[in-house]
């Protein structure tokens, strides 16, 4: 009986000791993968962006690079049935002036209003490769790594298909661009992305002016019970605040990209200013009662603020707003 | 002789108790300790002298959650138990009955519907969770039920239908509702990360009443365990007894559900690993199964606030990742033995 106690206080000492030992491990492991990706992200959709020359070959035909580091052929003529597999995608294609080109969308299409009424080809599950096949596209534009086995299973049937979304913000001018390349709208691209550069330094300019403390952030995905998922560093969302000057508290040693995150580390870091996306379900007076959330500073002092999700999650053309939104959001607090 | 073996088990099972509750102590103290926001040293700086945002650290986010932790291993482990005896069945778990998904479904169509109503500081979604989780099982038993009788067998598979019919509800709820998928996800994937005061409020008496009232079905439940015949013999009103226990098992393992999710694993393997020790004697097993169950996921909590800090992950992947390779190596070991 005492050998049997003492196994099983030895097993579950092990397993302490294992587990400790892990932790170190799987923490190495969890920074090498967010590494891997970002560096891998570099590296696919560099190409792109460098490749404002394409590559021409002796027969003259013109190879694009999409952000999956797939070959394909510029059009040599504009397509009229395209279908796209994200809201960022519907929305740079809307912008291009394509709109009436759109045969298919996903679910999550909504912007512009008019995406809504296009037919649904995919929701969270993915796309829905039947209903893809039956609309006959000359164009699918897809995501990014997120809907890799799509692309792969689209181009094995033939289609014709792109994968342009940003991962990052820095890639979003890279991913117009390459939308413009494929629809044969390059000019109207570079339009919008002058026209976003202009606007993007108005707010980085303004931004400057700001002589305060700095001030920091957090970004609410949800809270309480459904997991305090936040943005890391790598995210969108996280870009932009250091683009405007603002610290985000979850730019420390072992954060990813999106991350259900440690409440006590949210609690220890305080930070100024709470920024809610409108998805989050809760309204403000609920999150600033919740247990911990309570404590925050910017709970107490009433500075959280419900931002557009749609908005500032896209890797798309409205990202400026996105930027705008969150520059109203810290900086005007008082108007 | 008798006696002297019975005197004995009495024995090991006071210092099985005793083990297990210094344990359980030790292992509160090193949790409230451990975490991501402050290393060891400051949080026994605060714990000593502490203020501000380490006494807010200390005494409402890691507390509270220390002792859903030990409420919910303890019931899980508990109800585990209950089941097994009651089924003859060492597959049993608490999430066997179907509870566990119908409790999802009802959190999931409360999302859906974007209920924002709260009764008594309880908010809908896990009122909504813990009344569907009841509620399945009553149906699991409605449809075992044949010609007036209900037999183990038909009451598993009825639990395992009743839970797969449920599960493929809370897909299509997600489906019909697209523009919630996202937060339904979080909620099922939801953790300890959640516990409060409020909740234990409602949860603790819960756990507690349902956990004391199983205990006392020891007897019976010893009975039940070495058959049905058997027990009707000797005086156990069986069909009473069973629907007694199905149902604290049901509440109690829906009242973990609504807070905290689906802690898989706990209620399976705890109580083999008393049964190897202690032997299967109930009103023995209950006790020590609640203390190991807490004890065990208390340490596995812990360990999912740090492992790969600041994130956290489901105490749920750990209690199967680690439990698994365990329970197997105890099985062998035992076997070995006999």
């Amino acid at each position: 009986m005492k050998r049997s106690l003492f196994t099983l206080f030895v097993v579950v000492v092990s397993l302490v000791i294992l587990f400790t030992g892990c932790a170190t491990f799987s923490d190495s492991q969890e920074t090498q993968e967010t590494e891997a990706p970002t560096a891998e992200a570099t590296a696919t959709t560099k190409p792109p962006s460098q490749d404002i020359v394409n590559e021409t070959d002796e027969k003259g035909v013109v190879t694009i690079i999409d952000v999956l580091g797939n070959e394909l052929t510029l059009p040599e003529e504009k397509p009229t049935k395209i279908i796209s597999l994200t809201p960022a995608n519907t929305e740079m294609l809307f912008a291009l002036g394509l709109g009436e080109y759109v045969i298919g969308v996903d679910e999550y299409s909504n912007y512009p209003a008019e995406a809504s009424a296009i037919d649904k080809v995919g929701d969270f599950t993915g796309p829905n490769v039947e209903a893809i096949l039956a609309l006959e596209p000359d164009l699918i534009l897809a995501g990014n790594k997120l809907q890799i086995d799509a692309v792969t299973q689209l181009k094995e049937l033939g289609l014709n298909i792109a994968a342009v979304e940003a991962t990052t913000y820095d890639e979003i001018p890279a991913s117009i661009k390459l939308v413009g390349d494929l629809t044969m709208t390059q000019d109207v691209a570079q339009q919008l992305i002058d026209d976003m550069k202009v606007a993007e330094e108005a707010i980085i300019a303004k931004a400057n002016t700001y002589e305060g403390e700095p001030i920091s952030s957090y970004y609410i995905l949800s809270a309480g019970e459904y997991g305090n998922w936040t943005s890391g560093p790598g995210s969108l969302i996280n870009d932009m605040f250091e683009l405007i000057g603002v610290q985000t508290v979850t730019n420390i040693e072992g954060a990813v990209p999106w991350m259900d995150f440690s409440l006590e580390t949210l609690i220890t870091e305080d930070p100024d200013i709470l920024l809610m996306s409108g998805h989050a379900f809760l309204t403000v007076e609920a999150l600033v009662a919740m247990d911990g959330y309570k404590e925050l500073t910017a709970a107490k002092e009433g500075k959280v603020y419900i931002v557009d999700g749609d908005i500032t999650g896209r890797p798309s053309v409205r990202i400026v707003e996105a930027l705008e939104i969150l520059y109203n959001a810290i900086y005007n607090q008082d108007n | 002789m008798e006696k002297d073996i019975k005197a004995q088990a009495q024995k090991k099972f006071l210092i099985g108790i005793i083990i297990l509750a210094v344990a359980l102590v030790i292992m509160t103290g090193v949790s409230l300790l451990t975490g991501a926001g402050m290393d060891m040293k400051k949080s026994l700086a605060a714990l000593l002298d502490g203020e501000g945002t380490a006494s807010v650290i200390l005494w409402k986010i890691r507390l509270p959650r220390i002792l859903m932790c030990i409420l919910a291993g303890a019931v899980l482990s508990v109800c585990g138990a209950a089941l097994q005896g009651l089924f003859k069945n060492p597959l049993c778990d608490p999430h066997i009955l179907g509870v566990s998904s119908g409790a999802g479904l009802g959190a999931a169509i409360a999302i859906a519907l974007g209920f924002t109503y709260s009764f008594l500081g309880v908010g809908s979604i896990t009122l909504m969770a813990f009344a569907t989780g009841i509620l399945s099982i009553f149906l699991v038993t409605a449809l075992a039920k044949s010609g007036g009788k209900v037999s183990n067998i038909s009451l598993l598979l009825s639990g395992i239908a009743v839970g797969a019919f449920m599960g493929a509800g809370i897909l299509l709820v997600m489906r019909m509702a697209h523009d919630k998928a996202e937060n339904i996800i979080f909620w099922t994937m939801g953790s300890m990360t959640f516990a409060s005061y409020k909740q234990l409020l409602y949860t603790a008496p819960i756990v507690i009443v349902t956990m004391t009232l199983i205990m006392f079905h020891s007897r019976e439940l010893d009975m039940l365990s070495q058959g049905e015949t058997w027990a009707a013999e000797g005086g156990v009103n069986v069909a009473l007894t069973r629907n007694v226990i199905l149902i604290l098992a049901a509440i109690g393992t829906a009242a973990v559900v609504a807070g905290s999710g689906i802690i898989g694993f706990v209620g399976l393997m705890i109580p083999h690993v008393v049964r190897m020790i202690f032997g299967p004697k109930h009103s023995r097993l209950l006790p020590l199964s609640a203390l190991l169950g807490a004890v065990f996921l208390l340490l596995m909590d812990t360990l999912a606030r740090i492992i790969i800090a600041p994130l956290e992950i489901p105490v749920g992947i750990l209690t199967a990742m680690v439990g698994a390779p365990f329970f197997i190596y105890i099985l062998k070991r035992s076997v070995k033995n006999d």
